[in-house]
């Protein structure tokens, strides 16, 4: 095993270790620190990690760029939401759906954009979302209009063996949703370091050279694009439990624009760096909505100094650094083909 | 039987008449050369082959399938690998990944998303064979992109070969190459061709190779097959040189 082999396996590694760590960290917090703001900020900055997460199965894992996220949020939580309201379908249950009808949104809208290209791609998407939000507005008496599903989700409690857990309760819905996110971060983990994942990185180098190794890069795209749809859907069905409804701002088009920033601010090359966006992002709104009411200024701000000075996310950063460390590191330079071909001759 | 049998090819883009009622064989296991000045469709005859550019008129049958109409990746798997005039890489992936992704989309094995690809050592172990073929398996943990054009053009090729073709397409495969680096990689290219019994046609501009290495050679001149034999042939073809070679070349 030459040295980088080694260090990318540490990196590799390093990812899903530094994620459980913070988990068990974040999990153990409000036991030892009870504290409001954390229980109440903790649930969003979950949630919109895994919304931002599972936008970046599109963004930094296959290259898409997708304008029209929030559709598949939305699906989420509207379904959810429904089921729990008008239905006598269970939580787990409900969630399943929520995932599975996020999943097959996308699906359909997606057969129709990865046929295009770049930016006709991200306009696409961005068209179909605004479908959905019109047909959400529409849709009344399923959907509640532009008032939203209100009279809250009855969310019956949860029982877990010899325990019963009322997820009303601020500190078991923390830890609900932490678990959850946790899952949907293995999981996307697994698939993103699998032979599919791999073809989707090279997808996102070059699309057209997939095609000449045999693989159908449209179909590559249509299935990143579901498995994003699905994970949205879950983030948007969490959501749709932590407000206690769902609102059509949840599938606004500025909806689709904020886990792109959480993306650029925290880094396109792995999964915990969108969670660590998400964090950033809605923690500083938070704390500086405290503060002032012209917190879109400041937040304003720190993105461009963020933009123009560090130039890329934060876990990209720090990961291009750790590489750049190791790269110093004697080593015997590569010995060419080409070179070597003429030595052969 | 032919491999290749190509009949009747044609491609307009509009009224230019890109590749012209072109018809040839290639019989299997021929190391064949596809010549012509810039601009004569060779290029464009190789995407027709390949499935990625519509055919206007003709037809082209390979290993006794009618491939006129599939899709690049369906021709593919029926045995016909490429490498392209500028190295077509994947320059954010390791090299060693580069040809893994093309020994998992031969495979078909991207179907299961729940195994690890570093824990696909049977598809690892034959991508580090591939690159071993083209002397880069020094390189296998380095970024595609960071490799020296040459080594890219063979990182390239490596890709087509993980794919097992029986017909390798090759497009100017030393292009932008000294003279001496091109002569090495072109003599890397017949051996690889002796070793996996493939069948190989490539373009290439320097005379000298074409006419040394190659056993059959085809001119092609504003989009049709002006001539077809064995180098001695060629070299005294009146029409081969008056329309392209010209006076004092060969």
């Amino acid at each position: 095993m030459t040295h980088s082999t080694a260090l990318r396996s540490i990196v590799r590694r390093t990812e899903v270790t530094w994620g459980l760590v913070a988990a068990a960290v974040a999990a153990v917090l409000p036991l030892i620190y009870p504290s409001t703001f954390l229980l109440n900020v903790g649930p969003q900055i979950l949630v919109m990690g895994v919304f931002a997460m599972s936008l970046n199965l599109m963004l930094g894992y296959t290259g898409m760029v997708s304008f029209g996220h929030a559709a598949y949020f939305g699906m989420g939580a509207y379904t959810l939401g429904i089921l729990m309201q008008k239905t006598a379908v269970g939580l787990a249950a409900s969630l399943v759906l929520a995932v599975a009808g996020a999943a097959l949104l996308a699906l359909v809208i997606g057969f129709f954009c990865v046929r295009l290209g770049t930016i006709y791609f991200s306009m696409l998407t961005l068209a179909f979302a605004q479908i959905v939000y019109t047909v959400v507005i529409r849709a009344t008496p399923l959907t509640g209009g532009d008032q939203g599903l209100i009279g809250g989700i009855p969310v019956p409690p949860v029982r877990l063996g010899p325990w019963t857990v009322a997820l009303r309760s601020p500190l078991a819905f923390y830890e609900l949703t932490l678990s959850l996110t946790v899952a949907a971060f293995l999981l996307a983990k697994v698939l993103v370091d699998s032979r599919w994942g791999l073809l989707l990185r090279a997808v996102r180098d070059n699309g057209d050279r997939v095609e000449f190794l045999g693989a159908s890069a449209r179909g590559l795209r249509l299935s990143a694009f579901v498995a994003a749809g699905g994970f949205a859907g879950l983030a948007g069905a969490l959501m749709a439990l932590y407000v206690g409804g769902a609102y059509p701002d949840f599938v606004y088009w500025t909806k689709s624009a904020e886990p792109i920033f959480m993306v650029l601010i925290g880094g396109m090359h792995t999964l915990l760096g969108p969670l660590v966006g998400a964090a950033v992002l809605v923690g500083l709104t938070a704390v500086i909505t405290q503060y002032t009411s012209l917190w879109g200024l400041v937040l304003g701000a720190i993105l461009v100094a963020f933009t123009l000075f560090l130039k890329v996310g934060l876990l990209d950063f720090g990961a291009e650094r750790w590489r750049s460390r190791a790269a110093a590191a004697p080593g015997n330079p590569p010995v060419g083909g080409v070179a070597r071909a003429r030595e052969a001759k | 039987m032919a491999l290749l049998d190509v009949r009747g090819l044609s491609k307009a883009f509009g009224a230019f008449q890109a590749v012209h009622h072109v018809s040839f064989a290639v019989e299997a296991g021929e190391f064949s050369a596809l010549i012509g000045p810039n601009g004569a469709g060779k290029t464009t005859l190789f995407n027709l082959l390949t499935g990625h550019v519509p055919k206007t008129a003709g037809r082209v049958i390979f290993d006794g399938a009618d491939i006129t109409h599939r899709s690049p990746h369906d021709v593919v798997h029926l045995g016909i690998g490429r490498a392209f005039q500028r190295a077509n890489v994947f320059p954010a992936m390791t090299v060693l990944d580069n040809v893994h992704a093309a020994v998992v989309a031969h495979e078909r094995a991207h179907r299961d998303p729940l195994r690890a690809a570093r824990r696909d050592a049977a598809g690892r172990a034959r991508a580090l064979e591939v690159l071993e073929w083209v002397h880069l398996e020094g390189a296998a943990e380095l970024p595609a992109g960071s490799l020296s054009h040459g080594d890219q053009k063979l990182l390239d090729i490596a890709l087509a070969l993980a794919l097992r073709p029986k017909l390798l397409l090759l497009d100017e495969p030393t292009a932008g190459m000294h003279p001496e680096e091109r002569r090495a990689t072109m003599a890397l290219v017949k051996r690889l061709w002796r070793d996996l019994g493939m069948t190989v046609v490539f373009v290439e501009h320097d005379m000298d190779i074409v006419f040394t290495v190659a056993d059959t050679i085809r001119v092609l001149h504003h989009g049709e097959l002006v001539a077809e034999g064995p180098p001695a042939a060629i070299s005294t073809n009146q029409l081969v040189i008056e329309a392209y070679l010209g006076e004092g070349v060969l």
